[in-house]
Formats: C-alpha cells, structure tokens, sequence
C-alpha cells in the first residue's frame, strides 16, 4: 500500500486538470488519489474521470466549500499520511518523498509544506507557511515576496502550513475533526493549524524543497474578499474574542463601511456577509500561552504587495503586466517589491519602460526565471530603462532590492523597442 | 523570578539593542525566571515623536515563550510644545523628573497597577530607564539599567555625556547594575558615579546556528565585482555619507565593486542620494530599504566587505554576524569598534568622517582576498569563543544572581 492519499478539490477545474493528471501521474509511486468534485457544473468531474482515470472520484451534493469537500476525501483516507493538493499547485515526487521522509523523522509535526512559488513566475514566492494577523485573517508567509534564493535552513517552523499543498499526518486530520465546515472558503486551513497546535502539533516549513502555486486560480477577488470577510469573523470570534467579534475587529470593520458610504457605495454585499455569519455558532477556542505565539504579527502599515492587475501595458497591447501591478485613475504602479512584464513572443527584444518614484534611489534587477539578466537604478523622477530581454524569453520580472520607501513606483510608459 | 523588560522596540523587528533584550527574555527561562516584555508599537524610529513612520498593531503576543507587550505611542496635538514645557516646568526639576518622549500613557498605567515584579531590565530609551526605574523603587525591585547608549567617539567625551540629561544619571546610579556595551562607555558611566563593581562591560552577541549553511550568491542578488555592504539604518552620523563618498572616490580610480546600502534610509541620506543620483555608474549602487533576518542573512554571506564607519553604533552586533561569516570588517572609532575590531587585526578603524582613509582601506581589502581571509577569519575565532548570546546571556544572569535583591 502507498503511504499517501493525495487529495484534490475540484470546482470548475476544467483548464487545470492536464497540469493536475501529470502532477498526479509523477506522485504515482507514493500516492493513491482522492478527487472531490464541489457539484461543478461544466463537467469537471467527467474530464477528471478521463484525465486520471485510476484516481478515485467523489461527488459531492453540492457546493458546500472548500473544507466540507475536503471532509468527504478525508473519510475515505486509509493511509499514514494525507497529501492536501489543490489543482492549481504541483508538488514534485522527490518534494513529496522528503516531506515524507521530515514527518516520519519528526514525530511532533503535524504537517510540513515545501515553499511555494508562483507557478509562473518562479523568483516570487506564493507562500512559506500561514499564519493569522491580529484581523483573524489568514495569510500566506512570504506571498508575493521576490525570493531568488531560498532561506539556507533545512526546516522552518511555522504557525501553520497552506491547504494549498502539504503533507498531513491522518491521525492529526482525524483527531480534529477535518475542516470546519462553517468555512466556505480562506482561512479554513489557518483554523485547522491552530486546532491542531492546540493539541500540541507542530508545523513545518522545508525552504528547500520547492512546489508551484496559481494564485487566485479558483475565484474571483470581488468574491475572495466576502469569503475572507466570512472566515475572519469566525476566526475573530473563535480565537482573539472569546466567541464575540473584539472591539478592534469591530471599530475596523465600522471603519471600512464608513469609507465605502463616504465613496457612495452602499456596503449591501459586506452586511449580507456579515449576517449570514451572525448565526453561526461559534465556540471560542481556549488559545493558551504557547497557542498564542502562533499569531506571528505582520506589521500592518508596511506596504503589502497585492497587485492584480493584468491588462495591456503598452499603448499598442504588445507587453502586458504579470502579477504585481495596480492601476487606479489611469495610473499605473508596482506598489509591492516586484512585478512582471508578459512579451508577445520569445524572439527576443529591447524593452523601453519609463518608471517615475519619489524615493530619493531605488535599485534592482531584472530577470527571468531564477535568472538576473541586468541591474538598474532609479534615481528620484522619471527614468527611462532598457531592458535587454534575449530569445526565448517571454516572461521579464522587474525586482526591487527592496520596498519602494518613500512613495511608489509609477509605470509612466512602456514599449518594446 | 518574575522579570520585567522595557524596550522601545521589540519582535519582530530586529535591530541591535532589541535582539539584545529579546535574547535576554527568552534565556531567562534557562534561568528559571519569566519574562515579559513591555514595549511600543513603533516600527520607525520616527512613529515615537510624530505621526509619521510605520507602526505594529497595539497588543499581546507571546514569543517563544516570552510574553510582549505592546502599548501605542500616543501623539498629542503640540507634543513637541508640551515636551518642552514639561522639561522647564516639572516638580522637582531636571535630576528628579524625566519627560516622557514618547508618551506613553497605558504603559505607565500598566505599570501603576501591577505588582510581583523581582527584577526590572530597562534599555535604552531614558523615559523607559526612568519608567522601569519608578517601578523598581517602588516594588523594592531590583534593576538593571542598559542604556546602549550611542556615545560617540572617546575624543567628542562631553557630547557622549550630554546624552544623560535630567534624571537619567540618577536612574544609573540607583541602579543594582549598569550594563555597557563597550570599555569607553563603561568609562563614562564610572565618571558620572556609578561605582565601579555596578558596571558590567557586556556587549552583545550572535547564534551561529542562524548563520549556518549561510552560502553566498551573488548571482541570485545581481551582484558583480566585489561587494561592499554596509548594513545598519542609513544616516550622516552612521557614516553612510562618508561611505559613499568613499566609494565614489574608488569608483572615480577605476574601482569595480558595488555599493549595498542595506537598512532603511534616514532623511538625510535621502538628500544625499537624490543629490548624487545622477552622478553614480549605473548598477554599482544598490539600495535595499530595511531586510528582515532571511534577507539580511543572503547579503552579509554574499559581501567581501563590511563596512560601518558610524559614530552611532555603541556596539554594532553586524561585526560580528560579518566575522562568523569570514568577512573583514572597517569599522570607526567610535564605541566597542576598536576594541573588536583592533585595526589591521580584523579589519581596519578609521576616524569619523574621514573618507580619504575610509577609501584607502576599502580599496587596500578590495585588492587583496588574501588580506581579507585572514582577518575575517581572524575575527571568526573571537566571536565563536565568546561573543554568542548563549555566552552573553549567561555573563547577564550570573551577574544578577550575585547582586541579588538590592
């Protein structure tokens, strides 16, 4: 018998079930396979049954969230250990094998993850770990960080690990009851980690080992953000307000909503939220001293890099952005530590970029891959920049050495030369 | 024992003096004593006297065991106004009263009301000495008072003096034990009246286990050429200035090393940067704002040179992250550099603001790997035999169970 049970959410998963069936088949010497498909209506669950046709595929009832379909798999589970993989990552057998090899040495993990980086853009880091901010928002340690070189240490400890991709033991699934399924979706898995902490389990991050994440594959953000309000009140309530909201949480969300109506957007959505989750029961959990030092606190005002933007960056349409651009009243900027650049074909070219800052002098690389391909500076105002992009490249990342301190960095005009 | 520590900053942010503290709470557990941690919400300096700067969320959070507390810096309208008439006004005048920069209302609430506490560690700020000294006196607690005070060069001593206006000689003098970080401040502390058995000379420290498996790449960074880092907050008295005068200087002879300025950048070395932009050779200047423990980790490894020629530094914990690493060091005299450092040793001292012997130096190691080995290595020998928080800790505690209850 193989030691792992991969299992796998699907919703709409149609586009990412080839990447998904050559993950699968690579994790075939370790790993049986548990589909769920969530009740998709656009025949994932067929195309799935053709693409991996020894996985065992469950259908759920309905679209009840990402932790109840979870649950479903997590019963059939028969073996040691419990692969949790969404379509949209890929873990390498020789990963998996080692986080295998890090749980069966470390008897109080409860679960490790390898670092994940973004599946396109492979310098940036799409997550090392999760943890909680003082909000109960789950987040992703490291998520849009640039991350050439990973931390030199065999293993990290973490608050907890991504239900993206990691490596469980059943035992510890079991012992807390799966995923709550008051989650429809975010933050779910933050909850199990500090469940499980309770309990005493650790979590792992292996820096060395390395897996791909798609971010943002599976929803839009308009919706993300009412998913995540959801799950920050139960969080909240469940572990910093004794089954209440706190007052911070409160005065923050009073100050969100104020914003919104001072904008004359009428909050309708964000109420509806909120109501749904006022009757929900939810029971404090008792955090304890050694539980509370899994809110790794994230300092709240620095800059945190969340672009989305990715239309046409030039006038004619020939670049466009990648992850980490934003653009508001015509304006485009990269408000976080790097951002990509999307050519039209690898023949290779000189790109022009016109980049405008308020720092006194910023500097940083270019590149593609893990690969540095020149250095630029930026002195205060508008710079013009040439970057020399050689054949075969499609994908360009522009990398701060550090935060734009002192003002953003603004994309005032782009063109291939 | 129960043990109360005051710092203006505390984790996550990781800086010199508050290392330094945090490392002292977490050994207090192999001591058997507990510790908390009182602290601000401050993230830049510059959040502790105005709006502006960056700042952490107020509140409690434990951290590998220890317990931190962190209580908001509140900025009342014409604060600087209100600072200035508390100095002249205050009962009991300047040796009596310390004025409360940054205010800090809930902690000094905080600590009205409670009680328990057997030892209290103070640092740095002299509003927090003056705090955890109150708090002392009134418990019957005993004190250590850490100053890491930034007492410039041997040769500006009344400067380095004036650092100890008001209330905050008298709060050394009363204290069970004085910790500096280096024989030129321990001196000072002497001159004022501390009697010479209640100065520990300290200094700070490393973990090497963090530093292990640290292996450069400088092409995952972009670097070229030889690379001279200098890590610290970027100011005209930390010697950024003169370190990029210098390195223009050896740019201008046909140098090839790049410059990494990493930290964050002062307002005034802004000024500097704006003004020079224009002039420096592309790619040879590189500017990292402010890296956390990783990042800063990937740097120093990938460096040949570390240079810190600041008369800000009462001890400069970098030196040593740079010597465990084998890199050389050029440091200035000022604070515990010379005697870490001793010139030509491991690595050079050179005279605060003097950039044409600043870019002598650089250019001397620059040229010669075989002089930088052996005094990075040099430098490694002495910080593994003693200069790991394992070894300073301990030096702390020994000394505090000797003093006992004052």
């Amino acid at each position: 018998m193989r030691p792992v049970t991969a299992v796998t959410v699907l919703y709409r998963s149609r586009g990412l079930l080839e990447d998904l069936a050559e993950t699968m088949r690579a994790l075939r010497p370790l790993c049986e396979t548990i589909l769920v498909d969530s009740c998709s209506a656009d025949g994932t669950a067929e195309a799935a049954e053709r693409a991996m046709p020894r996985a065992r595929l469950l259908r759920a009832e309905g679209n009840r969230g990402f932790g109840a379909a979870n649950n479903l798999a997590l019963r059939e589970v028969e073996t040691p250990f419990v692969l949790l993989l969404n379509p949209d990552a890929r873990v390498g057998l020789e990963a998996l094998s080692a986080m295998l090899a890090f749980l069966r040495e470390h008897g109080e993990t409860a679960a490790c993850q390898p670092l994940l980086r973004l599946w396109d853009w492979p310098a940036a880091a799409a997550g090392a770990g999760c943890s909680m901010t003082e909000y109960g928002e789950g987040y992703d340690l490291r998520y849009m960080h640039y991350l050439p070189q990973p931390p030199q240490v065999g293993s990290l400890r973490v608050p907890g690990v991504t239900a993206a991709a990691s490596l469980w033991r059943s035992e510890v699934l079991a012992g807390c009851g799966g995923f709550d399924p008051a989650f429809f979706m975010y933050f779910e898995d933050v909850d199990l980690c500090m469940r499980a902490a309770s309990r005493g389990w650790r979590f792992h991050l292996l820096p060395r080992l390395e897996g791909r994440h798609r971010s943002g594959a599976t929803s839009g953000r308009e919706q993300a953000r009412l998913w995540e309000l959801e799950s920050s009140v139960l969080m909240a309530r469940r572990y910093l307000g004794g089954g209440r909201l706190p007052a911070r949480w409160l005065r923050r969300e009073l100050r969100i909503q104020a914003g919104m109506l001072a904008r004359g957007h009428l909050p309708l959505r964000r109420w509806r939220a909120l109501a749904r989750t006022r009757r929900l029961r939810v029971e404090p959990v008792d955090t304890g001293v050694e539980h509370r030092s899994l809110l790794r606190s994230r300092p709240t005002h620095l800059p945190l890099p969340r672009g989305s933007w990715r239309g046409p960056l030039s006038a004619d349409g020939a670049l466009t952005a990648g992850p980490g651009w934003e653009r508001a009243g015509g304006r485009t900027a990269m408000p976080g530590q790097w951002a990509g650049l999307v050519l039209p074909d690898g023949s290779g070219a000189d790109v022009g970029l016109a980049m405008s800052s308020r720092a006194s002098y910023l500097s940083g690389v270019y590149g593609a891959g893990n690969d540095v391909l020149g250095r630029f500076s930026l002195p205060r105002g508008r710079t013009d920049l040439r970057l020399r992009v050689p054949r075969g490249v499609r994908r360009v990342h522009l990398a701060l050495d550090g935060t734009a301190e002192g003002g953003e960095l603004r994309l005032e005009d782009a063109r291939i030369l | 024992m129960r043990m109360l520590h005051l710092v203006h900053r505390s984790w996550p942010y990781h800086g010199g003096a508050e290392r330094y503290v945090l490392e002292h709470a977490l050994a207090s557990r192999r001591w058997g004593h507990q510790s908390t941690v009182l602290t601000t919400d401050a993230w830049d300096m510059s959040w502790m006297v105005s709006r502006r700067g960056r700042h952490l969320e107020p509140g409690r959070l434990v951290h590998g065991g220890v317990e931190i507390i962190r209580f908001p810096v509140r900025h009342p309208p014409l604060q600087n106004l209100l600072r200035g008439l508390l100095i002249r006004l205050a009962p009991g005048g300047p040796d009596r009263y310390c004025y409360p920069n940054p205010f800090l209302p809930s902690m000094a609430r905080w600590l009205r009301r409670s009680r328990g506490w057997g030892f209290v560690h103070a640092n740095a700020l002299p509003s927090l000495l003056y705090m955890g000294w109150r708090h002392a006196r009134r418990e019957g607690a005993g004190m250590a008072a850490v100053p890491h005070a930034n007492v410039g060069e041997p040769h500006r001593r009344t400067q380095a003096v004036r650092y100890f206006d008001g209330a905050a000689e008298r709060v050394l003098r009363d204290s069970s034990f004085v910790v500096a970080q280096s024989s030129f401040e321990a001196g000072i502390y002497r001159d004022m009246g501390v009697p010479d058995e209640r100065v520990l000379v300290l200094g700070s420290g490393i973990d090497p286990d963090e530093l292990r498996g640290a292996e450069p790449a400088p092409e995952a960074l972009g670097l070229s050429g030889e690379v001279v880092l200098s890590l610290t907050a970027h100011c005209r008295d930390k010697g950024s200035v003169d370190l990029l005068a210098a390195s223009r200087e050896l740019w201008r002879q046909g140098s090839g090393h790049t410059l990494v300025l990493a930290g964050p950048i002062m307002p005034d070395m802004e000024e500097e940067l704006a003004a020079v932009a224009g002039e420096l050779p592309p790619g040879r200047l590189v500017v990292t704002g402010y890296l956390d423990r990783e990042d800063r980790l990937a740097w120093l490894a990938s460096c040949d040179v570390l240079a810190l020629p600041s008369r800000l530094d009462c001890f400069g914990i970098v030196l040593l992250e740079a010597w465990a690493l084998g890199k050389p060091v050029v440091g200035c005299y000022s604070g515990a550099m010379p005697d870490l450092v001793r010139d030509g040793s491991r690595g050079f001292v050179v005279p605060f603001g003097d950039r044409r012997t600043l870019a002598h130096r650089l250019g001397v190691l620059l040229r010669s790997p075989g002089l930088r080995r052996g005094m990075g290595e040099r430098g490694r020998r002495m910080v593994m035999s003693g200069f790991t928080w394992r070894a300073v800790t301990d030096r702390f505690y020994s000394r505090l169970a000797e003093c006992g209850q004052p």
